[in-house]
């Protein structure tokens, strides 16, 4: 029988508990040790916190006794509960080498305001989770401690490029993870891999402790066994912080529980011709959408909201400021210097041994084509003209949600593609991200639900996207449709195994 | 300098200027932004530059920024904002620099000052003036062979002030560069410390066609002088590019764009590097950081609290109270000599009894200050605290010599006393000391008796008409007094006694 950490929910463990079942503190003690056992089969932790640490630092996490450790004042809504925690965000004490050779050994002085306030909630953390370097690829194939594989077929990538989280929630050894979302990072792994994806408001979650890859896009994301999961480590992490001057004052709304006040006017968007999805997707897709319709009442097609020119416009934009960004990787102040530096002559040397060994291929592609948008005599063509089109872009989103609340689209146009299979074709690899981009580029809300599986056996789902500041009505709607689908169940799903 | 006349043109030179603001904080996190600390121990996570932090902008740089940009006469921006400039450099933790280079804090402006004493202005506008963050300094490394990096300054708060190229010389470029110190230092904004880089200088050097002669070859920006960190510095490295470049002004083809380095101990500028090979910053809008906004109401309250400026009072001092214009900008150099002044000058006025005007008070007063107080002053550094001998007593100890109750010598006396003592009261001083001055007419009268007796000679050449003999003989009589008895009073006795 499968245990009951592996596949409940924490919702329904709080309720397990509450009816004399064994507490999160105990679920979450026998979660470690079963991390401990299995993860070398999916890669999803890069790194595991010690027993002893999570002992000392995890008010209530099972100490050698078997006893919990008194928390101090009440308990958090999460307490007892902890998660896996991307590589590029900062824990104290912990490493966070964003999936880079460059920052191996770094371990962050400080920890992240989500970080913060998960354990201001009485969260724990199991460990580091896997992922492309610096958030950069759509597989978890970019990273130097080689690829995360897929729970539900190991021959398959997780997605990415929070592909270490989503595999640790589907192999049920986390409850959760925080994530990081870009141009879909938290939601395509969420697909991959039948876990819930959520991507807020640009704004709504601080990203201070955000490694960061593209500023004006990055987010922090969560995944999850449900979307109520979902919205309770929402509501425990999001709203204003001042260490991080672009999140907004926008009150943070409960998430509603029960049916809504009112009907939601949902719009479809449809994939273009140049987006087709893979046939099973497709099918998908129209049942989904069939099923959304029993939920949502008469959904209207919405004038297609994604262009191919998207992930062109997201790739210039996000490799500027990548290439920005990720400058201060030198060497000097922290990482690995490496050996090659050690006899340099000069800084310029300096910096130029440590980022050739220390960068990978894929982030090497990036920060070259992030520099060569913004030189002079190019950026016209193409900084600025992506610039414009992402104005346009946000318009065209303002403008369908005058006629709409919600937007209900295909997540990926299939499901988890094999190991290797789109390595040699970067082109290919980035137009994974064509269903996720436009989201972020606008700046909103989003949530990946899976919906069901392709003819491999692989989850699907789709995506629902709300104008900003709407987690709220998003989150409703969406744990209104998961109940429709009640993937959870399925005998298939690793975490029923 | 011919062959620039006869090829109509002239130097003209700009200069950008970095100033520290005195905060308590950094630009962009929380460390306390000083100048001299034990290396590294002002520093956080943030101005390190380690992953995953962020700048959040420091609003207190707000205020000093924006009254100085009004002071210059710079046209506030009600909305600007920060990009960021890439390049690498070990003292720079993100490689890239946080400033503002497209919608900059204020924009034009205007800086005038008076050329020598009195005479025309040298007028200088200001292009803009905009906020930034500053860098960290290379140090000592722990290891050695190694450099290590102080990053105490790094995020610091600094307005770079960007001129037109409205200087035609270095002794023009020095005069209105400590006239903005002077300013700066004055509104509080900057402590003006050059030695410490709280003040730094570059300068644009080029040429410009004279009037009525556009177009002439050779005019444009050719070098930019980095790193003038001393008013002696840009006077001299201004005035050595100007003649570098006019001896090459015949041969265009020797012409090109450079930034040079002014060696001191060499007296030249060096080449650093050919502006064709100038690194390509590659300037985008700092993602992390809202726009900076201000509504026109606090722009007004700021402009409306500013106070009169050191030209501005430096004029009122000349036109009203008729001082000389090389000692009103002696007493204007230093804000904190400037206050005590006009302290003792007001107090002075307001003393009873003798002191005349309010503009012979004041002319008293610049008169000591300038002489007296400047001098023992500057031998332990001009600082408002401690100050040498408090306004107040300075301006009771000059209405007695006012009111002709102690001598100018016997002043002297009472100041010195009162540098041992400044919380001696000069009146009780006077009295303790015995130095009040001798009015008595029958004593003074036996004085001088005694002093005609003693030279007979003098006296008669005085009675016939060598009126130059007065003066000896006062200082004999003045000898005899030690100094107290009233000079205007000895001279009309001895004068009545010859006479007689
Ligand atoms: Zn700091």
């Amino acid at each position: 029988m499968t245990a009951l950490w592996r596949n409940l929910t924490m919702g329904r463990m709080l309720a397990e508990s509450g009816r004399g079942g064994s507490t999160p503190h105990e679920a979450t003690g026998a979660m470690r040790e079963a991390a401990g056992r299995e993860n070398s089969r999916w890669g999803a932790y890069s790194w595991l916190a010690p027993k002893a640490e999570m002992q000392a630092r995890h008010a209530g996490f099972p100490g050698p006794d078997g006893a919990g450790l008194p928390g101090s004042g009440p308990p958090g809504p999460l307490a007892g509960f902890a998660c896996a925690v991307k590589a590029n965000l900062a824990v104290e004490g912990w490493p966070c080498d964003c999936g880079s050779r460059l920052l191996q050994g770094y371990l962050s002085p400080y920890d992240a305001t989500v970080v913060r306030r998960l354990r201001a909630a009485g969260c724990g953390f199991l460990g580091v989770a896997a992922m492309d370097e610096f958030g950069m690829g759509s597989s978890c194939e970019f990273s130097c401690h080689g690829p995360v594989r897929n729970p539900w077929r190991p021959d398959c990538t997780p997605g990415g490029s929070s592909g270490g989280g989503a595999a640790a929630v589907a192999a049920g050894l986390a409850w959760f993870a925080l994530g990081s979302d870009t141009g879909g990072s938290v939601r395509l792994p969420a697909h991959c891999c039948g876990v819930v994806g959520f991507k807020p408001t640009y704004g709504r979650i601080s990203r201070f402790g955000l490694t960061a890859y593209a500023s004006s896009l990055d987010t922090v994301g969560i995944l999850a066994r449900s979307v109520g999961d979902a919205a309770l480590v929402y509501q425990a992490i999001a709203g204003r912080d001042p260490h991080d001057a672009t999140t907004a004052v926008v009150p943070v709304a409960p998430c509603p529980d029960g049916p809504p006040d009112r009907q939601w006017r949902v719009g479809v968007v449809r994939p273009g011709p140049a987006q087709a999805l893979e046939p099973a997707a497709a099918a998908n897709f129209t049942q989904s959408l069939g099923i959304a319709g029993k939920v949502f009442g008469k959904m209207k097609d919405v004038d297609s909201l994604i262009d191919e020119v998207d992930v062109g416009v997201y790739t210039i934009l996000a490799f500027a400021e990548a290439a920005s960004n990720l400058a201060r990787f030198d060497g000097s102040l922290y990482g690995q210097r490496g050996r090659q530096a050690e006899g340099g002559r000069s800084f310029g040397r300096m910096v130029r041994a440590v980022r050739s060994a220390g960068f990978g291929p894929e982030v090497k592609r990036r920060i070259l084509l992030g520099t060569h948008v913004l030189s002079t005599g190019y950026r016209a063509r193409t900084y600025d003209r992506a610039q414009a089109a992402r104005r346009r872009l946000i318009a065209a989103f303002a403008e369908g949600f005058s006629r709409c609340d919600l937007l209900i689209l295909p997540t990926a146009s299939g499901g988890a593609f094999p190991l290797g299979s789109r390595l040699a074709d970067p082109a290919a690899m980035y137009a994974t991200d064509r269903f996720t981009v436009p989201a972020s580029l606008a700046g909103l809300p989003a949530v990946t639900i899976p919906t069901g599986l392709d003819d491999r056996g692989l989850p699907l789902s789709v995506q629902l996207v709300g104008p900003p500041w709407s987690e709220a009505t998003l989150l409703a709607a969406a744990q209104a449709l998961e109940a429709e689908f009640r993937f959870r169940e399925r005998k298939e799903a690793p975490w029923n195994r | 300098m011919e062959s620039l006349k006869a090829g109509g043109l002239r130097p003209s030179v700009g200069l950008e200027i970095h100033a520290r603001l005195v905060t308590r904080r950094k630009l962009f996190c929380g460390c306390p932004s000083v100048a001299d600390a034990v290396d590294n121990s002002a520093i956080c996570p943030v101005c390190m530059g380690l992953p995953g932090t962020l700048p959040v902008f420091n609003e207190d740089v707000l205020e000093p920024a924006v009254r100085l940009g009004l002071a210059l006469g710079c046209a506030i921006q009600p909305v600007s904002r920060f990009d960021r400039k890439h390049y690498f450099y070990p003292d720079l933790p993100r490689n890239f620099q946080i400033t503002q280079l497209e919608r900059p804090l204020g924009l034009g402006g205007l800086f005038a000052i008076p050329r020598g004493d009195g005479g025309d202005e040298l007028r200088v506008r200001i292009r803009r003036i905009h906020l930034e963050e500053d860098a960290g300094r290379l140090a000592a490394g722990p290891v050695p062979g190694m450099v290590g990096v102080d990053l105490n300054r790094a995020g610091a708060p600094l307005v770079e002030i960007v001129t037109e190229p409205d200087l035609d010389d270095g002794a023009a470029a020095r005069a209105w560069v400590l006239r903005l110190r002077q300013l700066m230092v004055h509104l509080g904004v900057c402590d003006g410390a050059f030695e410490s880089g709280s003040l730094r200088c570059d300068a644009n050097v080029g040429f410009v066609a004279r009037e009525g002669r556009g177009g002439a070859v050779g005019a444009g920006a050719w070098t930019e002088l980095k790193n003038l960190n001393s008013p002696g510095a840009i006077q001299r490295a201004v005035d050595h590019e100007i003649a570098r470049l006019s001896r090459r002004i015949g041969s265009l083809d020797a012409m090109r764009r450079e930034t040079r380095a002014w060696d001191a101990a060499a007296a030249r500028t060096v080449l650093l590097r050919v502006k064709e090979g100038s690194p390509d910053y590659r300037y985008f809008r700092e993602p992390d950081l809202p726009d900076v906004v201000l509504q026109q109401a606090w722009i007004a309250d700021q402009a409306a609290r500013l106070p009169e400026s050191p030209l501005d009072r430096e004029r009122r001092w000349r036109e009203r109270w008729g001082l000389a214009a090389a000692d009103a900008a002696a007493l204007g150099r230093e804000p904190a000599v400037a206050d005590y002044f006009e302290a003792v000058a007001s107090a002075l006025a307001g003393e009873p009894g003798g002191v005349g005007s309010p503009a012979q008070a004041a002319r008293l007063a610049a008169r000591w200050v300038l002489t007296e107080i400047l001098a023992f002053w500057q031998g332990v550094g001009i600082d408002p605290d401690p100050c040498p001998v408090p306004a107040g007593k300075l301006a009771s100890l000059l209405g007695l010599l006012a009111a002709e109750r102690i001598s100018g010598k016997a002043a002297k006396g009472v100041l010195e006393a009162l540098r041992a003592d400044p919380e001696a009261d000069p009146p009780a001083l006077v009295r303790d000391l015995g130095l009040e001055m001798i009015v008595d007419p029958d004593r003074i009268r036996t004085w001088c008796r005694e002093v005609i007796a003693a030279h007979p000679a003098e006296a008669a050449s005085l009675a016939s008409g060598k009126t130059g003999l007065l003066e000896f003989l006062a200082g004999r009589v003045l000898a005899k007094s030690e100094g107290r008895a009233s000079p205007p009073l000895v001279k009309n006795i001895l004068r009545a006694l010859i006479s007689r």
